[in-house]
């Protein structure tokens, strides 16, 4: 299951890098969402997966016995939520930049002044 | 007696500070009072001679890093002594003469706060115990000396002396800081009073001791032009002539053979010192006078001239004999009083006529008796006449080549060349403006202003009377700074006018025929020199241009290639850097998770990884807007369900809440925003599929050598699942850690949500005013 995985990230990291690569400032946003998949699925595998222990502290014990690992979970949380906020963003700067310049293409956005 | 010296620099760069608003409130007339600041150094170092003179030295010191070492050393011995008499000694007259050369000049306060900034630098320099320090304000001299060249910085001309004189001894400066960081940690301490009282011989006899000498010797030949980086020098007389009298004749190029001297104790004793700083000296002092004689302008004829003298101090501290330092230390302070005066008069003479063309101006006597007096004084002792401290420093000079084991007459020959032509320069830039016929010029000649002739006239009159009475400035100021230089006080120094009928005498003489033809023949080889002004294009000024212009042609061809602005370019750089470091280390870190670790292949997992990739293979190739929120959508949801399956159901619930917020979003901007267009080639698209494979593949192998490493250190984990409950009384550790463990980083996490929302709703609310192209459809 760990190598299927291994290759789901690798695939979502390689379709992040070539959305980020092209012209259209749609794709590169679109892009900029699937990395912070692959980041939150990467950090997710790094704590070792696990199957049905899920992080709670069960009956009378006070410890967490073959539970999975709950600090990169809460890591992930606050990088899904913050990932959201960062989307908005884009997508508004990039309606912003369309409405202003009049294009969607990132070559043409080399410079902060007007040309 | 030692606060004495620290108050003189406070006042001088006090005085620097204030000059601009004095300028406001008195005009042209606050130059005569900020005169009285150095005037009042003066009198405070004057009032160590006697101390000095007795042997004695005055010290201040004030920790500064003690543990670094770093402290403000200050120590007053005969050879800064003199150099301190002659910076604030001149500094009184150029303050003075500033005031009417630049009369009515609206930035004449700026010009003083340059002024006063580079007099106490320079003070500092020569007052530095501690090399660090000494290093400090010898830059400090660099970059106010850079600000003085380029006073009239409207000028194209000015600007790039002012530059190439900074970059140049800016260069030799760094070169000097490396010198000194290696000579401390050779001989465990910075200050120059010890160095010099340590056993030379087995410093000297260390590794890598050459390299400090060769670094602390360009830092003193850039600073003091020595070939071949002479030729920042006369381009620097673009600056005003009250510049060019103080920094570029008898104070900063000093700055360089004060450091040779300061430390000749010490690096003399290495046997690399007399073959590489004579020689150079010996150049410097040919090429000075060689390059003059082909000059058709005052200040030039003058610059080269200080040039040829900065040779001979050097070629005489090169040499480095008793004798040799002597003459140096006589020479050094006949020089400084004559060339300031000298350049006083050219300015004053291109000030009253409007011409510095020695063969357009004559007979100036009548109009400018004054100055013109004062320069025949400094003339005279320039070209050596006896009663005057020329003359004494020229024996003394003689006296010292003859004495030179070995190639004496070699020695003898260059020095009288040297001294023959400086004879013709005395005389064309003293005696031919003066007398003869006199000459018609652009201005109608007049006296000019008494601040512009006191101080030439009072210099002059000081080199007279030193070489009258040569007992008094040689028992205080000579002998002990010969005594500092030569780091030990058991020399007797004899110094005198007459030493009677001698070899040296004899020279003179010679000298003195010769030179009176040379100036005969002098009109003659500067019309003639013209001719040869090509070579001066191929001298190391040519090496400055090269790698001047080299050096910006390749930072814009630098700048051009990596800060080209396409954001493509800067990501690619980045994924292709990120992957060949990870693949550099990773083969030694991976093992791929044993197979007993494993969890076996289940059906419903594998199909969401399979959605998982079908939908990122789908919205890289989607056509439509809506084919690729669609693929989006399945991609997170996908993820979702992952984190579902593998115990994060907190994760899961979060995913999917926010990836139908998305969804809702994608939807609501993607209407707004352009369709999709297709700008790259077919060629560009597989080159950046290959690159974004690549890159993949290097990440399945980091999560897979991730998963094999296994082991994490699981006890911040631990810590938390163990205190979960009873500390945060609460049974989802996650939520435990989100609200309690690590709350502030939630409250952070809330904050970039709240800045991000405000963002956006300013971006869409924004209406940006119509001069953008484009403007707001």
């Amino acid at each position: 299951m760990q190598i299927v995985l291994a290759i789901t990230i690798g695939v979502l990291y390689a379709a992040a890098v070539y959305l980020l690569l092209r012209r259209g400032v749609v794709r590169v946003v679109m892009g900029v969402s699937l990395l912070s998949q692959a980041v939150n699925l990467l950090i997710f595998t790094a704590g070792g997966i696990k199957e049905g222990g899920s992080p709670f502290v069960a009956g009378a014990s006070t410890s967490l016995a073959n539970a999975a690992d709950p600090l990169p979970q809460a890591l992930i949380l606050t990088a899904i939520v913050i990932s959201f906020g960062v989307l908005a963003f884009t997508l508004a700067m990039a309606y912003r930049a369309d409405k202003s310049t009049g294009t969607d293409d990132v070559d043409d956005l080399r410079s902060t002044d007007a040309q | 007696m030692g606060q004495l010296s620290v108050i003189a620099i406070a006042i001088v760069f006090g005085a620097a500070f204030i000059a601009p608003w004095l300028h406001r409130r008195l005009g042209d007339k606050c130059g005569i009072v900020l005169g009285l600041v150095p005037l009042a150094a003066a009198v405070l170092y004057a009032s160590m001679v006697p101390t000095i003179a007795a042997g004695g030295a005055v010290a201040f010191r004030s920790e500064w890093v003690p543990s670094l070492g770093l402290a403000f050393d200050l120590r007053i011995d005969g050879l800064s002594l003199l150099f301190l008499l002659l910076i604030s000694g001149i500094g009184v007259f150029v303050t003075w003469y500033a005031a009417g050369y630049l009369h009515g000049k609206k930035d004449l306060g700026r010009f003083y706060l340059y002024l006063f900034g580079f007099m106490g630098s320079m003070l500092g320099v020569v007052s530095s115990d501690h090399l660090v320090a000494l290093f400090v304000f010898w830059e400090l001299t660099s970059i106010s000396s850079y600000l003085l060249i380029g006073y009239y910085h409207t000028a194209a001309r000015s600007r790039a002396s002012a530059l190439q004189a900074l970059l140049v001894t800016g260069t030799g400066g760094l070169a000097m800081l490396a010198g000194i960081l290696l000579l401390g940690r050779m001989a465990g301490t910075y200050r120059v009073s010890e160095l010099n009282a340590l056993d030379a011989a087995a410093l000297v006899a260390q590794p890598g001791f050459a390299a400090v000498l060769v670094l602390i010797l360009l830092g003193a030949f850039t600073k003091s032009a020595q070939f071949p980086f002479h030729f920042w020098l006369p381009n620097a007389m673009e600056a005003p002539a009250p510049v060019s009298s103080y920094l570029h004749s008898a104070t900063m190029v000093k700055a360089g053979v004060f450091l040779l001297a300061r430390l000749h104790p010490l690096l003399s004793a290495s046997p690399l010192w007399m073959p590489i700083v004579a020689p150079v000296g010996a150049v410097t002092m040919l090429l000075g006078v060689a390059m003059g004689l082909g000059q058709r302008d005052l200040k030039k004829i003058l610059a080269y001239t200080t040039l040829s003298v900065l040779g001979t101090l050097t070629m005489l501290l090169g040499i480095g004999t008793e004798a040799a330092v002597k003459a140096a230390m006589v020479y050094l302070l006949a020089h400084a009083l004559y060339k300031a005066a000298l350049f006083m008069c050219a300015g004053s003479i291109d000030h009253e006529t409007g011409t510095r063309d020695p063969d357009a101006v004559g007979g100036l006597r009548r109009a400018m008796p004054f100055t013109a007096a004062a320069a025949l004084l400094a003339g005279l002792s320039m070209a050596g006449f006896p009663a005057l401290l020329g003359f004494v420093g020229k024996e003394y000079f003689y006296k010292a080549l003859i004495a030179t084991d070995g190639q004496g007459a070699l020695w003898e020959i260059l020095g009288v060349s040297a001294s023959v032509a400086m004879f013709a320069l005395a005389a064309t830039a003293a005696w031919k403006p003066f007398f003869g016929p006199l000459l018609p010029t652009p201005k109608h000649p007049h006296e000019a202003p008494w601040t512009m002739w006191i101080g030439p006239i009072l210099l002059g009159v000081a080199g007279l009377k030193a070489g009258l009475f040569p007992g008094i400035s040689g028992g205080m100021l000579i002998a002990p700074s010969v005594h500092a230089v030569l780091g030990s006080a058991d020399h007797e120094i004899a110094y005198k006018l007459w030493h009677g009928w001698t070899l040296a005498l004899g020279l003179s003489g010679v000298t003195v025929a010769l030179g009176i033809v040379l100036y005969l023949a002098a009109p003659r080889i500067r019309a003639a020199s013209a001719r040869f002004a090509v070579l001066g294009r191929l001298g190391p000024e040519r090496c400055y241009e090269l790698l001047l212009s080299g050096t910006l042609g390749f930072a814009d061809w630098l700048t051009r290639t990596t800060q080209n602005g396409y954001l493509r370019n800067y990501l690619l750089t980045i994924f292709l850097f990120t992957a060949a470091l990870v693949l550099w280390t990773l083969p030694s870190e991976l093992s791929l998770p044993d197979s007993s670790a494993l969890i076996p292949l289940q059906f419903l997992p594998v199909v969401v990884c399979l959605l998982i990739i079908a939908g990122a293979v789908a919205a890289c190739l989607a056509l439509s807007r809506f084919y690729a929120i669609l693929a989006l959508g399945v991609v997170g949801l996908g993820v979702g369900m992952l984190f579902f399956l593998f115990s994060g159901p907190d994760l899961a619930m979060t995913q999917i809440l926010v990836e139908t917020l998305a969804l809702v979003l994608f939807v609501l901007a993607f209407y707004r925003l352009p369709l999709f267009s297709h700008y790259s080639k077919l060629g560009t698209k597989i080159r950046d599929g290959i690159i974004a494979a690549g890159f993949g593949v290097v990440m399945t192998l980091v999560v897979l050598a991730e998963m094999g490493a296994g082991g994490a250190d699981m006890s911040v984990s631990k810590f938390m699942g163990e205190s979960s409950l009873p500390l945060a009384n609460g049974r989802n550790v996650v939520n435990v850690i989100l609200v309690d463990f690590r709350a502030l980083d939630t409250l952070g996490e809330i904050t970039v949500l709240a800045i991000a929302a405000l963002g956006v709703w300013a971006i869409m609310r924004l209406r940006p005013k119509n001069t953008e192209k484009g403007g707001d459809k």
